[in-house]
């Protein structure tokens, strides 16, 4: 395992033991755009720790986003519990229980270099961030953040992937308030609006899920070069479609592949809204 | 119902009400197929005039609109029209600031004059270097969508931007995604334009191009768009998915000549369907001459009188141009390939327009069809 200085926790587990009470288990699973996360285990209770770095944050800044958490109740979503405060160091820092999703997410994958697929997991991954992102959008919630490493992928099956964080981005989004300096998003899959600085929108979303599908079934980003920066990202999506993953592995059936690279246009009118990519994918 | 377009949309102008509603009954009388709807401006009129017109064209026109003409809002309230001491939501002093009862009372005010549809209201985009008039339409429109008093009527989706948003990439792709955005329903999208000089036919090839893409774009999102008061601009993006374009009896049509000094004389202008614009009624009967000339069968033209000399009518004149509209809106409509219609339509004025040129009839400039090899171009990708 190669070691990430950015993939460290912050607070750490012995501070959040203190703060929370104690754990049988509480394993650091990694550092994202908003806090870190933790395996929890009480008893015969495993689920998934947030910690969020925003301290004495007011509870009006996600109290929409919690609300529309605790109505989730879908296969391709994570399960929300709960959410808190936990006092450190003097400082208030918000916490959510979630299910937790034994079985790694997309990056872990990719991290480990599978990128081997078959169509019948690559389609499976898009149809299970599909419905999972209708289910959010149902709820009137953008995800903003789509990323591998925000889809889980319940007991390591890509047919069954989870979406975890989804909302939490406009959070911290709206205040500059972050104590830990992190980008809100990450450009590598953002929407060319959104690089643009512009309000993300639903089709954002499918853009982003689109490039987490092309990667993860390709195991090549569609449009990022090593070392890009987000203005030259935005002008590659916006003057160079990519490459048909067709050409690049087996991993993507012809429904697939058109709907992906339909959700990849740099327009968001262009991309396919979820109705219409279902229905593209079933081939009607 | 609008969504059932599309259609040609006739606005109710300047002129008596009597001859749009004799214009409505005789074309649906005569072409019961033709799709014709009409169009009443609110602010224009009192409440009770406006239902009074509204009900005495829903006899004969597809569907009757009611438009609220909420651009006005960014007007003087001297200036925001007859309908202004009498129509609530023109007395707002600040519709951002009090949406919710701004969208209501400029829903109820449509459906007051019985209006088959209502449209939400907007403030026009690209008139100052923000969006928040755009996020205030677009904020309208999520209300108006919201609100119960709207009933079983359908709902159009009010948009006005100017010509320069329309013609601009960005701008116009970052209103697409925000018009696909809207909840479900159609759009009612109004284009600020700078008039043509003269009474000539609107043709600026970027915008032109524009509306064509926001009416495909739209159409492959499961939308359509109406383009009102943008006249034959309009009806060259029907192919493209827009379910209609509205024209009146233009107050150009009193348009003057530019005195040197003192007043000028009226123009009197001609709609010539041969070459899909206007000329002046002097320079007909040469015209006709012309080899390939169709005299034009409308009911309207038997009491015109051209060359120099005698009366001429401005509203016989515009009825036929009205008249017009509507055959070419069925002509297109109803084409098995409406692509193929409106390019044998442009091809066939072009030719004629030739034909004009060869047979050495020399037309005032302004009556020069410039705007055929620009709708011909427009139309040909």
């Amino acid at each position: 395992m190669v070691f990430d200085p950015l993939n460290q926790p912050v607070l750490g587990p012995d501070l959040i033991a203190e703060a929370l009470g104690a754990f049988d288990e509480l394993e650091f699973l990694g550092r994202g755009t908003f806090g870190e996360s933790y395996r929890a285990v009480r008893g015969d209770d495993e689920y998934c720790l947030k910690v969020v770095f925003y301290a004495d944050m007011p509870d009006h800044l996600w109290e929409r986003e919690i609300a529309a958490l605790s109505r989730v109740d879908h296969p391709n979503v994570v399960g929300f519990r709960t959410s808190g405060r936990a006092e450190i160091r003097g400082k208030t820092y918000p916490y959510l229980e979630c299910d937790y999703i034994n079985g790694g997410t997309v990056k872990n994958q990719l991290d480990q270099g599978r990128t081997s697929m078959t169509t019948t997991e690559t389609r499976g991954l898009l149809t299970g961030l599909l419905a999972g992102v209708a289910e959010i959008h149902d709820l009137g919630v953008l995800h903003r953040d789509i990323k591998p490493a925000n889809a889980a992928l319940g007991d390591g099956d890509w047919g069954q992937p989870v979406l975890l964080d989804f909302g939490l981005a406009r959070v911290l989004d709206m205040s500059s308030h972050t104590e830990y300096p992190a980008r809100i998003g990450t450009e590598a899959y953002m929407a060319p609006e959104q690089l643009r600085n512009q309000p993300a929108r639903r089709r954002s979303d499918m853009f982003s899920l689109a490039v987490v599908v092309y990667e993860a079934g390709s195991g090549n980003h569609p449009f990022l070069v090593p070392g890009m920066s987000a203005q030259s990202l935005h002008d590659r999506i916006q003057n160079e479609p990519p490459d048909d993953p067709r050409e690049l592995c087996e991993a993507f059936d012809d429904q697939t592949a058109e709907v992906v690279l339909r959700l990849l246009s740099y327009r968001a009118y262009e991309r396919l809204g979820i109705t219409e990519a279902f229905r593209d994918l079933e081939g009607d | 119902m609008p969504s059932r377009g599309p259609v040609f949309l006739a606005h109710q102008g300047a002129q008596a009400p009597i001859l749009l509603e004799n214009f409505l009954l005789a074309t649906a009388a005569e072409h019961p197929d033709w799709p014709v709807a009409a169009t009443v401006f609110l602010p224009r009129y009192t409440p009770a005039t406006s239902a009074e017109i509204v009900s005495n064209f829903q006899s004969s026109a597809r569907y009757v609109l009611a438009d609220p003409e909420t651009h006005r809002m960014l007007d003087p309230f001297a200036e925001r029209g007859r309908g202004r001491h009498h129509l609530g939501y023109l007395q707002e002093s600040d519709p951002r600031a009090n949406r919710q009862r701004f969208v209501d009372a400029v829903l109820r005010a449509q459906i007051e004059a019985g209006a088959d549809a209502v449209i939400s209201p907007w403030l026009t985009h690209g008139t100052r270097r923000t969006s928040a008039h755009l996020r205030a339409t677009f904020r309208f429109a999520e209300l108006a969508a919201e609100r119960a008093i709207i009933g079983d009527r359908e709902l159009l989706f009010g948009v006005a931007v100017t010509e320069d948003v329309v013609a601009d990439d960005n701008e116009r792709g970052e209103l697409i995604d925000d018009l696909v955005d809207l909840p479900e329903g159609n759009v009612y999208l109004r284009i600020q334009v700078t008039p043509p000089t003269s009474f000539g036919q609107y043709a600026v090839p970027s915008v032109l191009a524009g509306m064509r893409e926001i009416a495909r774009a739209l159409e492959a999102n499961g939308r359509r768009v109406i383009y009102p008061q943008m006249g034959l601009a309009g009806w060259l993006t029907v192919p493209d998915g827009a379910f209609g374009f509205g024209s009146g009896i233009s107050a150009s049509m009193q348009r003057f000549v530019a005195p040197a000094s003192g007043f000028g004389r009226p123009l009197e202008w001609y709609f010539l369907p041969q070459v899909l614009g206007f000329v002046l009624r002097s320079e007909v009967p040469d015209i006709s001459d012309v080899t390939g000339y169709d005299e034009c069968e409308c009911p309207y033209c038997e009491d015109l009188t051209f060359g120099i000399g005698a009366g001429w009518s401005r509203d016989v004149a515009g009825l036929h141009y009205l008249w017009w509209c509507s055959e070419l809106a069925d002509e297109v409509t109803n084409a098995p390939n409406r692509v193929a219609a409106l390019r044998d339509r442009l091809e066939a004025s072009r030719e004629f327009w030739s034909a004009i040129q060869a047979s050495r009839v020399l037309l005032d400039e302004r009556s020069e069809p410039r705007h055929l090899a620009i709708w011909s171009a427009a139309t040909a990708a």
